[in-house]
């Protein structure tokens, strides 16, 4: 893993936090020194190996049936929200 | 009542209050008073609701007075790591992210636990979204191990591990990602059970890296451990990863398997270097127990060992990443009040409450999805090594009913000792390569060291084999009393 | 369009599967509720919150494919799409991005005829895969602030990617419009572009006659009818040769439509572009179709329209102006079918009487709203065909089926619009008839049969329109064989 190539302006862009030039120059240590570490996997021969997403497999697929059952109500979304407005949750104007 | 009975199996809380020698109620105030006298030294608990989790309590002895109670374990305690639902209860995975939200509804293992007539004591402390080993990444304050408040008492289950140590509640949830069940339950000196990814219902539990996380539990005992996985364990609806096969009767199992000499793999990449020398003692002296009673014991090879922390760092991260991009200051978390526009929102409100552990996470994670020669090629390419590593157990299990380890390569640190993240990444060492291959693991009390500080000894199973490691674990716990011992508080 | 350039156009048509619930919750949707009621902790993505796939809309989804003759992927993927975005609940997207659900296959279209009563020229637009994903909550912009409802978030959506196959507006409307009807045929969407349950975007490229590689695409945005589409896609290939004439060079980027101003402001360039980030959505498993699945969802695939149109056009002689009525709506040409399982002897009467009389009486309702069943009508014609009842009067009988469901006979009956015919009088005018053109009767009794047309002509205007054509017929050959 090339881990010289750390654009920390891109990844913060990407997770959407600011950062510090101090912190932007201790977290991309931090950063580069983990993947330093994780550059042991590049080699490793792992040819013809498919990726392994969950530990086991489920014999058959895992679906519900199309079976309406009731909603919450507005209160979940209401209660721990910042702003409602006529039922609807209110956000900074988006242009 | 006296505090004593906290740290008696849990067979005797059941016999407690069947036999009428206590009520749900004085078992809990118990809890609670235990609890405030701990508190302030141990500081396991971020919230706790005495009034909520007393009217259970007196609800369960309702029941039982009418003699409806609805399980045999209606009306026993149980703390929950604060990432875990419970309707109504805050739930702040130990950020300030969450600082104020309050769940809408309950997890699935919350509802079972309910509907066992279980009483749920207070949300315990942790490290943040489950990211780290120490508890020192909570957003609110630090949990002491009370064995030596000095200490860290593991984590991410922090609070969870020091709380049962500490006796101010019999049993606790947690959950497991890459260790975080076993290291704190071996650094604490109690009891502490990962079942196989799928056994357990992740609904409710609040994500850090889905293809990994499993919740499990902390108990004094192996067999009060087998009796709380029966509750929790079994496919659910509402989770399409929780696993679609039967559940065995755990306490009948064991039963069955008294007197049983299995066969144990000893790996001995898990003995090398890095590993402390009194840990080491510890275990080989529980391998030797083993020998005694007639196990066979094998060497086994486990050469994947170190491809499971980058491996692990990786997929964990990745998934971290997408996880925890919901936590945004829109609809239900902390919203910056100095944002203007829909960006400042996000970016704000991220910047100003996510703690710097899981901002790190967020960024490895964000990195090995967006670099390499597509989106998601080192992701991909730590599942292929994933599989590799799974690979490597089943090979072992062919020849081995169980794999016994140390639980972590050191005791418990001082607090504040580890000094970069990738040290404490490292000493992840012996539990993450379990958590990829999604195999079942538990962690018993095994030893102290000189300085009376416990050590862990971790058990692997076979997948969905719960009941050989949990026979196995009591094996050794009939035979020795370090579950018995109370830490100095 | 210039002749010098040639113009390529690739849709991306996003649209809302008819399930009873959501992709990933089994939260009811309906349109027009009020805000945020059609919600529950996993379509508000609230933590702890994990998705349970909708099987109806996979289902679904494969029955689309069947119709458009793609591969049906045995084995299928969910990836997340990772955006920030204040109507994403989780902040990212469910969707599918390199195990597509369905792939290949093709959309056949009819181009607009060059008058109402010809059929136009088909073609058939190639796709390049359909997938499924889930939808993200709405948007509404106030003066000060923007507010969300999240009751469409996570309703299944089908994404229609077709490939660069298109060359002009006329095929993209021809397209849209194939789309929604097929789509609409099979249940799988109502696809009504006003309530977003169809959107489309368009990625439009030129490049010069005779040209191999594919010019810079330009992709548009916010095109929200079918004829904002084209009119968007119009203004683009303007905007474009405008570019390369004057000698610059057409920059990759996202615009969007404004159809009120009718013009396209840039959003993005591709340097902007999005990095989404896709990985494996660790919260599901694959799903594996198995074979006896999809052939029963391919079976379920009725007679598509254009072939009905043909087998209409062939074997009940039906024109064009009625088929083009017919064939689109299912329930109208099930109307045809049905009538005609049960009198199958005047299909081009009974396909008249649906596209004209039984469609204006419906109005706006559907047809199954309507009083007036196929045995109704099948009756109606036959008493007509019969000379029981003029056609004039069929048509008040018909009026008073629709509005009572009561059967005609009865209706007839009772209003007395049965005909009633003075069948001496009438022998008497067709012999009256016969001795006076000797020469199309001999000419019919040596078997040329459209000899009758003659006398059945002047019978008809002897008795000035008010006996029915059937009941002369009968008569005139009775007194013809006699």
């Amino acid at each position: 893993m090339d881990s010289s190539k750390v654009d920390i302006d891109q990844l913060a862009r990407f997770a959407c936090i600011r950062f510090t030039e101090e912190e932007k120059a201790v977290f991309s240590r931090q950063l580069q020194e983990t993947m330093d570490c994780c550059s042991k996997l590049e080699a490793i021969n792992v040819e013809g190996v498919e990726p392994m997403i969950h530990a086991f497999t489920q014999e058959e697929n895992v679906w519900g049936a199309d079976e309406p059952k009731p909603c919450a109500p507005m209160e979940m979304l209401a209660k721990n929200a910042p702003e409602m407005k006529e039922g609807q949750l209110v956000v900074p104007k988006i242009l | 009542m006296k505090e004593e009975i906290l740290f008696q199996p849990l067979k005797d809380l059941i016999d407690g209050l069947s036999e009428k020698r206590f009520s749900s109620v004085e078992l809990t105030q118990t809890c609670i008073d235990r609890t405030q006298a701990c508190e302030p030294k141990i500081k396991a608990f971020l919230s706790f609701d005495r009034e909520k989790t007393l009217a259970e309590a007196r609800a369960s002895d309702e029941r039982r007075s009418k003699g409806q109670t609805l399980s045999e374990l209606d009306g026993i305690p149980i703390g929950l790591k604060d990432i875990f639902s419970e309707k109504g209860q805050p739930l702040t995975c130990a950020s300030r992210m969450l600082e104020h939200y309050v769940s809408p509804y309950d997890a699935t293992v919350v509802s079972r636990l309910k509907a066992s007539g279980m009483v749920c004591w207070g949300r315990l402390n942790m490290d943040e979204f489950a990211m780290g080993s120490t508890s020192e990444n909570s957003a609110f304050h630090v949990t002491c191990n009370p064995w030596d408040v000095t200490r860290i008492p593991g984590g991410s289950s922090s609070g969870s591990a020091a709380a049962v140590a500490a006796g101010e509640v019999p049993l606790a949830l947690g959950t497991d990602t890459g260790g975080s069940i076993r290291q704190p339950a071996a650094l604490c000196g109690v009891v502490g059970i990962k079942p196989t990814y799928g056994r357990v219902s992740r609904y409710g539990i609040v994500a850090f890296a889905s293809s990994l996380d499993q919740a499990g539990v902390f108990t004094r005992t192996v067999s009060g451990a087998a009796q709380i996985l029966q509750i929790l364990c079994g496919p659910d609806l509402k989770d399409a990863t929780s696993a679609r096969r039967p559940v065995p009767d755990f306490c009948a199992e064991m039963q069955k398997n008294v007197g049983r000499r299995w066969k144990l793999g000893v790996p001995e990449e898990y003995f090398r270097e890095g590993l402390d020398s009194e840990v080491k003692q510890s275990i080989e002296a529980a391998i030797d127990f083993y020998k005694r009673q007639g196990y066979l014991i094998q060497p086994i090879q486990l050469q994947t060992l170190e491809y499971g922390i980058p491996a692990y760092y990786v997929i964990a991260s990745a998934e971290a990443s997408s996880n925890l991009a919901r936590y945004d200051g829109i609809r239900y978390t902390y919203r910056s009040p100095s944002a203007k526009t829909v960006e400042e929102v996000f970016a704000r409100s991220r910047s100003e409450r996510l703690g710097p552990e899981v901002k790190r996470r967020i960024l490895l994670g964000l990195y090995v999805l967006s670099s390499g020669k597509y989106d998601s090629y080192f992701y991909d390419k730590a599942q292929k090594v994933r599989r590799l590593i799974y690979d490597d157990f089943q090979k072992a299990f062919q020849s081995v009913d169980a794999i016994v380890t140390p639980t972590s390569p050191t005791v418990a640190t001082k607090i504040g000792e580890k000094s970069t993240p990738l040290s404490v990444y490292l000493s992840d060492i012996y539990t993450v390569s379990v958590s990829l291959a999604g195999l079942p693991a538990l962690s018993i009390p095994c030893g102290f060291t000189a300085s009376k500080l416990p050590i862990g000894l971790q058990l692997i199973g076979k997948p969905f084999e719960e009941s050989t490691i949990l026979s196995i674990a009591e094996a050794f716990e009939s035979q020795h009393d370090y579950w018995q011992q109370k830490p100095p508080l | 369009m210039d002749k010098k350039y040639e113009v390529v156009i690739g849709l991306e048509v996003h649209v809302q599967l008819k399930t009873r619930t959501k992709l990933f919750s089994r939260v009811p949707y309906f349109f027009g509720e009020p805000p945020n009621t059609l919600i529950d902790e996993v379509v508000l993505g609230l933590p702890g919150t994990l998705p349970v796939l909708n099987q109806a809309a996979v289902l679904k989804t494969v029955a689309v494919g069947c119709m458009f003759g793609c591969t049906i992927a045995r084995k299928c993927k969910w990836d997340r799409k990772n955006y920030f975005y204040p109507d994403a609940p989780k902040n990212y997207q469910i969707s599918q991005l390199d195990q597509p659900l369905c792939s290949g296959g093709f959309v056949e279209i009819e181009l607009e005829g060059a008058a109402r009563n010809l059929q136009g020229i088909h073609r058939k637009v190639a796709l390049n895969r359909i997938h499924l994903e889930e939808d993200v909550g709405k948007l509404t912009h106030f003066a000060d602030e923007s507010r969300i409802d999240f009751n469409r978030a996570g309703t299944p959506l089908i994404e229609i990617v077709s490939e660069p196959d298109m060359h002009s507006p006329e095929e993209v409307f021809a397209y849209l419009k194939s789309l929604e009807m097929h789509l609409r045929y099979i249940d799988a969407s109502d696809c009504d572009m006003e309530k977003g349950q169809m959107r489309c975007d368009a990625n439009v490229s030129i490049r010069p006659i005779g040209a191999t590689k594919l010019g810079t695409k330009v992709e548009l945005k916010n095109l929200n009818s079918i004829s904002g589409v084209c009119n968007g896609i119009r203004h683009e290939i303007q905007r474009q040769i405008c570019v390369v004439e004057s000698g610059e060079t057409i920059v990759q980027e996202t615009r969007r439509w404004d159809a009120e101003k009718n013009t396209s402001t840039s959003m993005r360039s591709k340097e902007n572009a999005h990095d989404y980030r896709y990985f494996t959505d660790p919260d599901l498993f694959p799903i594996t179709l198995s074979e006896a699945q999809i052939e029963e969802q391919r079976r379920s695939i009725p007679e598509l329209p254009f072939a009905k149109q043909e087998r209409y056009f062939n074997e009940l002689h039906l024109p064009y102006t009625v088929t083009s009525v017919l064939c689109p709506e299912k329930s109208l040409s099930d109307f045809l079918e049905a009538t005609l399982a049960i009198y199958p002897k005047n299909p081009s009467a009974s396909a008249n009487w649906i596209a004209n009389d039984l469609l204006r009486e419906c109005g706006h309702q559907p047809l199954s709203a309507s009083q007036v069943t196929p045995q109704h009508l099948a009756d109606l014609v036959r008493l007509v065909d019969e000379g029981v009842l003029s056609k004039q009067n069929a048509k008040e009988v018909f009026v008073e089926v629709s509005r009572t469901g009561i059967p005609p006979q009865q209706v007839m009956r009772e209003k007395g619009l049965e005909v009633k015919i003075d069948h001496d009088a009438l022998q008497a005018l067709c012999q009256e008839i016969i001795a006076a053109f000797p020469k199309p009767v001999a000419e019919y009794r040596a078997g040329k049969e459209k000899a009758l047309n003659v006398l059945k002509g002047q019978l008809m205007k002897k008795t000035q329109g008010k006996v029915p054509i059937g009941a002369l017929e009968q008569a005139l050959i009775a007194c013809l064989k006699g």
